[in-house]
């Protein structure tokens, strides 16, 4: 698999997000510059978090206008996986990528800690190493978070699988108390309508291997790779 | 004499033509359903403070944007496209005399 991590002025994770695919999955990962117009050649593109444009006027709404972003319309737009973490989803949500908004933090409080997560669907590009109903501990960083959509998004999310992950407990319920930021309905993840564009507010590039002190973050990046690799030998077959 | 202007005044940032622009405010406001922590948070500190019988804030932005034509359409989409979230947010635009 070759992934392309963009980076924006104020990015701050990509190096993390190349350091994790290159190290511990030994995924050809490179930083791209916003300012490049192509990411032919790639299997999937990273919006990795940060503070693009120190989060100016809104998180990811002037990143939004960055010249690669045609590019990862494109990209989306023919099926290429596109994965948005933190601040990489305030811009695919910015960018209309990904449907919805994230808002203040509803505590008002900047939230860097480790939460809980569980496994809403594992029918996705994202999640199909991962259970339905299983329970990861990943970190979040963010003080804008709160996910917001209107009720027929919501009801059009929910009826075609696209919430991936949800704030719970240790033991998998979710409840008004593990959710970190007041996002509705404990939304953590979702993914697009065509399920090969996601967003997430935690980090599981942060967890990918125990010297960082969890694994709990491989599986997004497991199930990528092997999607990556069973589309590419199907495409491969159809010659 | 060593010039000692300092270094950011570059002559073609300036702007010579003083009398011939336009103002543009846009002001940004959460949409009415929408819940705003900040303004509650500020609304609390304004009674902590003594004022009474506050109701509700809202906390919005205001855009002052100088500009040496007005294409109103223009200035419309960028208000809705970059100043504003259409999802959460509304945009009003006055062109001041």
């Amino acid at each position: 698999m070759r992934c392309a991590v963009i980076q924006f002025p104020g990015s701050n994770c990509d190096t993390d997000c190349q350091a994790a695919l290159l190290s511990f999955f030994g995924v050809e990962a490179e930083i791209v510059w916003h300012k490049k117009t192509s990411l032919a050649g790639y299997d999937a593109v990273v919006l990795p978090g940060g503070f693009s444009y120190g989060d100016y006027l809104r998180c990811g709404s002037i990143a939004r206008f960055s010249p690669i972003m045609d590019a990862v319309r494109l990209a989306a737009s023919t099926g290429v996986l596109v994965l948005g973490i933190c601040n990489g989803f305030q811009i695919l949500c910015e960018a209309g990528l990904l449907p919805g908004t994230l808002m203040r933090n509803r505590s008002l409080l900047f939230r860097c800690e480790h939460i809980h997560l569980r496994v809403e669907s594992d029918a996705s590009p994202f999640t199909s190493v991962l259970h339905h109903g299983q329970v990861l501990r990943i970190p979040i960083a963010h003080g804008e978070g709160s996910y917001f959509a209107d009720p027929e998004t919501l009801r059009a999310l929910d009826v075609n699988k696209q919430i991936l992950f949800r704030y719970c407990d240790d033991r998998g319920n979710v409840t008004p108390e593990a959710n970190p930021n007041g996002s509705l309905e404990n939304i953590a993840g979702i993914c697009s309508h065509g399920r090969n564009v996601f967003g997430l507010m935690p980090h599981p590039e942060r967890v990918c291997d125990s010297v960082l002190g969890g694994t709990d973050g491989r599986g997004v990046f497991q199930s990528m790779i092997e999607w990556v690799a069973d589309h590419r030998s199907s495409a491969i077959k159809q010659g | 004499m060593e010039d000692v202007s300092p270094f950011w005044l570059v002559e073609e940032d300036i702007t010579t033509d003083f009398d011939h622009f336009m103002k543009a405010v846009v002001t940004v406001m959460p949409k009415p359903a929408i819940l705003d922590p900040a303004g509650v948070a500020a609304g609390r500190a304004m009674e902590h403070l003594g004022l009474k019988g506050v109701r509700s804030v809202r906390i919005g932005k205001s855009i002052e944007i100088e500009i040496d034509n007005t294409d109103e359409k223009q200035l419309h989409e960028i208000a809705h496209d970059l100043l504003s979230n259409p999802v959460v947010e509304d945009y009003k635009l006055e062109i001041l005399p």
